[in-house]
């Protein structure tokens, strides 16, 4: 190169190509040379013409020594054999820096009549410097446009993160508003559709601040209310006269709005303000940023739409799950209550075991009831629901236990059709009743269910009841019994979640009735609730290949603070048995057994009752605790051995 | 949740009666049961002149209440067309839950741990 760039300067250089112009070195840089005729260009110059980089040579003194044709396109002041100087210093006077070694080169970037124009500056040998001039204006363009469509690339996909990341209405319009005043604004409303004759709206500064309000929707501008009617969908503009209230209140001149697409309607309003008050063209929707509104609407108006529906689902959701979720006990004057409920599916609060306990009206005693529908999950705790809200209605009809089990078969027989799944359940349905003794007399009917085990103060009894499952068979026979709890005793109802926990050594072996009844020795000195968390806890502990299915546990337990009378205080008409009883299959249904007789059947003092439970005897309790441990870790170790 | 389930095994063949009989293997649970109750509808009925079936029950370890929904769907649909559903051979768990439940009296009840072996001749396929 710097043999061909030397060669430019004419015979300055041995052997050199012949130049254009008969170069004379100026006496003085003051006084220019005048050009000769021109003679014929050389070979070189020729070539140089041809190509589309302007090359420019200049001498030790600033003189231009040689310039090809596209040189003297973009430098129109250039002339060969004259200074450097005019049209020339904006480009090639600024020399400081300038390279002077021969080999070292110097870029700069200008702007020329609007033209982008990349300069190379190379030291020659003697001083000389050339200049190579590239036009890269249509280069710029396209960089430029790739960088603006990353640009547009990056801000369509940041805010769709940023979109999906909620699905609560307000905070997605928030969200909408804030992204657009980051890149689309000066400010940003989003006016969400109306509901109830006002609308919300959320509006979002350039710089930060945001403010949210109501607004009443007939007070809305009329190409906003014609936006959100689905009336009008492309770009619209508002006029200045529409933009002196709230929300959109401003300074500037410029205000556009853009519905928001959802389903079916407008999913909102999206207003873009900008306080530019020279600029009265809708600042977005000028040329290349309409795309990107539309693009950015169509976003935002899915990810409102979505948040919308989410929104009244959750909501639709939230109303049916609070009819399901398991009632508060309610106060039973004579009767203490406590339950717990674990549900197989966490977090759903809602399962197919089910209990409740209704206070007679008589204010006295309760009637009460345990069960799991078939199933789990939803579908189970729709179904539980059904049977809750039946028996409710039904109790008021009838209060004996066993009668309202045939009402509730009957009902649940009725509600399925055929082809459906049967819909049956297992339930004990018990009435309480406070004897004037102190303790209370419970009738228990059963329909299929797990036994209740009757804590007592010297152990625990199980009550078989038998009976069939309720809603699966017409004309099923249920059976009731009847217990007496001494004050302090209590009757632990159960679903099978408990006793069908897996666990032990091998992660299958049943949790078990022993087991439960192991647990349960001594804990008549426990409150109600307590027992009932008490099973609970030891039935999920068990369980090793966690939730299996829904656990409920009710307990229904004499208060120990009325005095128990001198006398034997109870009679069990329901003693222990290892098999269930032998089923009647003959007989006329509807024939339930007739009520216990009002007073209490008086029996033997059993052995082991010598000790009252009037006031809690703390020497005693303290026993009856350490047996209960003793037994709970007999339990535990019996089931390794198992 | 299943890690410790026996996976459920039905074989579907036809008894020396003549009558549709599915050997039912491993634990009926509301993870297993969808299964048996999908191969129950899709029994011969009585377009095909059937209207009984045998379920072979003898190697079933564990049934919980979506089983015991699976075979008395069975029942209402074999009732409806006049027929019955035998039941054969519940052992342990499953003998234990049809008496608790007092279900027992809609199906007939046949005894015998080992008719397995019989029912399984013309076993056409199997299901996990």
């Amino acid at each position: 190169m710097d043999r061909a760039a030397a060669g430019l300067g004419g015979g300055a250089v041995d052997g050199a190509l012949p130049t254009r112009y008969a170069p004379t070195v100026p006496a003085s840089p003051a006084r220019p040379v005048v050009p000769a005729a021109a003679p014929e260009p050389t070979l070189a110059e020729r070539l140089l013409d041809g190509i589309t980089e302007g090359v420019v040579a200049c001498d030790e003194h600033g003189v231009v020594r040689s310039a090809n044709d596209a040189a003297v396109r973009m430098l129109p002041g250039l002339r060969v054999g004259e200074l450097a100087t005019v049209a020339m210093t904006a480009v090639l006077g600024a020399s400081a820096g300038a390279p002077t070694r021969p080999g070292e080169e110097q870029h700069v970037e200008l702007v020329l009549d609007d033209r982008a124009v990349a300069v190379r500056r190379r030291a020659l040998s003697r001083g000389w410097i050339a200049w190579h001039l590239r036009d890269v204006t249509e280069e710029r363009a396209r960089l430029d446009g790739l960088l603006a469509e990353r640009a547009r690339s990056r801000f369509l996909a940041a805010g769709s993160r940023r979109l999906g990341l909620s699905l609560h209405p307000g905070r997605t319009a928030r969200a909408v508003a804030e992204l657009a005043a980051d890149e689309l604004a000066e400010a940003a409303v989003v006016v969400l559709p109306v509901h109830g004759g006002t609308v919300d709206w959320y509006r979002c500064e350039h710089d930060g601040p945001s403010s949210a309000g109501q607004g009443a929707a007939r007070t809305l501008a009329g190409p906003v209310a014609r936006a959100l009617a689905g009336l009008d969908t492309g770009p619209q503009v508002l006029l200045v006269g529409e933009l002196d209230v709230e929300p959109w209140r401003h300074t500037g001149a410029g205000a556009a709005l853009m519905a928001l697409p959802g389903n079916g309607k407008p999913a909102g309003v999206l207003v873009l303000l900008r306080f530019d008050a020279g600029d009265p063209a809708p600042p977005a929707c000028g040329e290349p940023d309409v795309a990107l509104v539309e693009e950015f609407s169509q976003r935002a108006g899915i990810a409102l739409a979505a948040a919308s529906l989410y929104a009244g689902q959750a909501r639709t959701a939230a109303v049916l799950k609070r009819s399901l979720l398991q009632p508060d006990l309610p106060m039973v004057d004579g009767v203490t209550v406590g339950a717990a409920y674990r549900p197989a599916e966490q977090g759903m609060l809602i399962g197919g075991d089910f209990y409740d306990v209704h206070p007679d009206p008589s204010g006295r005693g309760a009637t009460f009831m345990l069960g799991d529908v078939c199933g789990k999950g939803v579908d189970a705790a729709v179904s539980t629901g059904q049977l809750r809200h039946s028996v409710q209605a039904l109790r008021r009809l009838e209060t004996d236990p066993v009668r309202l089990l045939d009402l509730l078969n009957d009902t649940m027989l009725e509600s399925t059709a055929d082809d459906d799944d049967p819909g049956f359940a297992t339930v004990v349905i018990g009435s309480a009743v406070p004897l004037e003794s102190g303790g209370l007399r419970l009738r228990l009917a059963g329909g299929g269910h797990p036994p209740p085990v009757i804590v007592r103060q010297d152990g625990v009894e199980t009550v078989e009841i038998g009976g069939t499952l309720v809603g699966a068979i017409p004309g099923a026979r249920f059976r009731a019994r009847t217990v007496d709890l001494a004050p302090g005793e209590s009757c632990v109802l159960y679903t099978d979640g408990v006793t069908e926990a897996r666990g032990g050594v091998d992660g299958r072996e049943e949790y078990g009735e022993s087991r439960l009844a192991d647990l349960l020795v001594g804990c008549h000195v426990m409150p109600a609730a307590a027992i009932a968390e008490r099973v609970t806890l030891h039935a999920s502990r068990w369980n090793a290949a966690g939730s299996r299915d829904d656990i409920a546990v009710l307990v229904v337990q004499a208060p120990l603070h009325a005095a128990p009378p001198a006398a034997s205080r109870r009679h069990l008409h329901s003693m222990r048995a290892a098999t269930p009883p032998p089923r009647e299959r003959s007989g006329s249904r509807g024939a339930a057994p007739p009520r216990e007789p009002p007073q209490v059947v008086r029996a033997p003092p059993r052995t082991g009752t010598a000790r009252r439970a009037s006031r809690v005897d703390f020497p005693f309790a303290l026993g009856c605790l350490r047996q209960g441990r003793e037994q709970l870790r007999r339990g535990h170790t019996n089931g390794g051995e198992r | 949740m299943s890690g410790h389930q026996e996976p459920l095994h039905l074989d579907v063949g036809t008894d020396a009666g003549g009558r549709p009989c599915v050997v039912v293997r491993g634990e009926l649970s509301c993870t297993t049961a969808p299964a048996l109750d999908e191969q129950l509808r899709a029994l011969p009925g009585p377009g095909d002149g059937v209207t009984d079936v045998v379920l072979d029950l003898s190697a079933v370890s564990f049934c919980d209440s979506s089983g015991l929904a699976a075979l008395i769907s069975a029942h209402r649909r074999t009732r409806r067309r006049g027929g019955t559903v035998t039941l054969r051979g519940p052992q342990g768990p499953m003998r234990r839950i049809l008496l608790l439940t007092g279900v027992e009296v809609l199906f007939e009840i046949e005894e015998g741990a080992d008719v397995a072996e019989g029912s399984r001749v013309e076993a056409a396929g199997g299901r996990a």
